[in-house]
């Protein structure tokens, strides 16, 4: 087989949670576009339809599933209809965690809401669905980090842009991110002993939504010198979620255009 | 451009070191497959003119070039020979390196400087003066076999016979090259980043033609989260990552590979 062919997604089923949030319509379109069949699970139906509407607008095969990610028997429904319509689970990108509560000072009950809704709702989902792949005795977990999964916000980024620091410096941002890293590696070893893996990627955040001020910070300490598009996290999610990488389990990947490597 | 094209390699001249066996081979026939024109520098040319002739069968685009990565002319050699002949070079990847005699914790000082000269300076010196010529082109990407030992100690268990003490699986310029190799992938990446070029490294763990002997392979195997060492397909879907497009926002970074050894 050429090595190229080992990327293709064909004939494998593919579930993504929070299709709505950043990344998640390019994670989307990348999963489909190396040719797997794609269930979009969300709690946000209107945005998660227009993402499948575009997919299957480029002929690709997209359904979405409504579901709750704070509740355990909403997570299983969701799951199970996923394997009653395709069968298996191949691949499961968790994309879960988009709103995190606002700056250092919000209330205890909004952090426990995002923990239970984020932290909560990935390791349930993540337990069942890692059951279908131990049973199937294949598939790849791959959970969406970020860059503040393992260094902290440049606090200089923030001196002339202020307002990002209610995202950056939300209180619960960095525990939760950064708890995947290891949480990977829990997962993998685990799924490891069935033949099927888990590793995280930590992308940037996207250019998109971002103030001007902080956007020339950013890119002044990225290596590259610029900001992510979506286009950037496309190759890592294919790799990852396909045979080509089928000896890397547990690892952090960073999609950060060199951040922290400097 | 949809995403699998992105991985190709179609139409790029790409250079590797000690291509001609165990990873590095592996590395030579992906990045033939994905249409790489590939130059092999490599000291051993019998061994290396074998591993080309299998490539060219199956279609590839190899040509073989004696190098000694321990001798300044020989790798300004390598570069003006690519350059002459292709204008470009879009990827390096750094698969040499030496063992000297192999003494591990005892290794004479003359070994540490043989292994040394090869292993980091010569690696040095290769990936600087690619990386000015892709520094120049406003593209490239550079990947460097690091190991899993470039980030965590031996386990002597994996080699015990008996329970006594070992001192020949300790050598030392190993680890201490693949780490720098690490951090100095941090460093060239921080330098040339500017300018559009990414260096990366990968950190391959065990591979199973290379360690037969049965009581290793049971310990090794243990010891990972996949329950094997790796094959020789294993590495060839990272290298064309890192080599592509496909990873167009990744620099200065290291990719484990090695079925969760480090990470258990």
């Amino acid at each position: 087989m050429k090595t190229l062919d080992t990327f293709a997604l064909t004939g494998k089923v593919a579930l993504l949670t929070g299709p709505e949030g950043a990344y998640g319509k390019a994670i989307a379109f990348a999963l489909c576009e190396a040719g797997a069949k794609l269930f979009l699970a969300t709690r946000h139906p209107a945005e998660a339809n227009a993402v499948a509407g575009e997919l299957k607008a480029a002929g690709y095969d997209a359904s979405v599933i409504e579901y709750d990610p704070t509740c355990q028997e909403s997570i299983t429904k969701m799951r199970d209809a996923v394997v009653s319509a395709a069968g298996r689970i191949d691949v499961f990108v968790d994309n879960n965690t988009n709103d995190f509560t606002t700056g250092w000072d919000a209330p205890i009950e909004e952090i426990a809401k995002v923990l239970r809704a984020y932290e909560m709702g990935t390791i349930v989902t993540t337990k069942l669905v890692g059951d279908v792949m131990a049973q199937q005795k294949s598939g790849s977990i791959i959970f969406i980090s970020s860059v503040y999964g393992y260094v902290g916000p440049y606090t200089s980024a923030f001196f002339e842009a202020p307002a990002d620091m209610d995202w950056a410096y939300s209180i619960d941002q960095s525990y939760i991110k950064g708890a995947y890293v290891n949480y990977a590696r829990q997962v993998s070893s685990y799924l490891g002993q069935f033949g099927a893996r888990a590793n995280t990627l930590c992308p940037a955040p996207l250019a998109s939504g971002l103030s001007e001020p902080f956007k020339k910070h950013f890119s002044i300490h990225s290596t590259l010198r610029r900001l992510p598009g979506e286009e950037d996290i496309k190759g890592a999610v294919v790799f990852l979620a396909s045979d080509a990488s089928a000896y890397i389990a547990g690892v952090t990947i960073p999609v950060d255009g060199g951040y922290a490597a400097k | 451009m949809n995403t699998l094209d992105r991985f190709s390699l179609k139409g790029k001249v790409a250079i590797i070191t000690g291509g001609e066996r165990m990873y590095g081979k592996s590395s030579s026939i992906a990045l033939c497959d994905a249409g790489a024109k590939l130059y092999m520098a490599c000291p051993f040319v019998d061994q290396a003119e074998a591993t080309a002739t299998e490539i060219r069968e199956a279609g590839g685009d190899i040509t073989v070039v004696e190098f000694n990565q321990g001798n300044e002319e020989s790798i300004r050699n390598l570069v003006n020979l690519v350059m002459e002949k292709e204008g470009r070079i879009d990827v390096l990847v750094n698969a040499a390196r030496v063992i000297g005699k192999g003494k591990g914790w005892e290794t004479t000082m003359e070994d540490m400087e043989f292994e040394n000269k090869v292993n980091s300076v010569g690696f040095i010196m290769l990936t600087r003066l690619v990386g000015d010529i892709m520094k120049k082109q406003g593209s490239g990407s550079i990947i460097s076999f690091a190991s899993m030992m470039g980030i965590i100690g031996v386990e002597p268990y994996n080699y015990m016979e008996s329970q006594e003490p070992r001192t020949d699986c300790f050598g030392h310029t190993y680890f201490f090259s693949k780490s720098g190799l690490i951090s100095f992938t941090r460093q060239a990446a921080s330098y040339y980043g500017p300018y559009g070029v990414r260096v990366n490294s990968i950190g391959p763990g065990g591979l199973q033609s290379d360690r037969t002997a049965p009581d290793f392979v049971e310990r090794y195997n243990k010891h990972t989260m996949l329950g094997r060492l790796a094959n020789d397909e294993d590495v060839k879907g990272v290298i064309l990552f890192l080599a592509s497009d496909a990873s167009s926002y990744l620099t200065g970074t290291n990719i484990q590979m090695d079925g969760g050894y480090t990470s258990l």
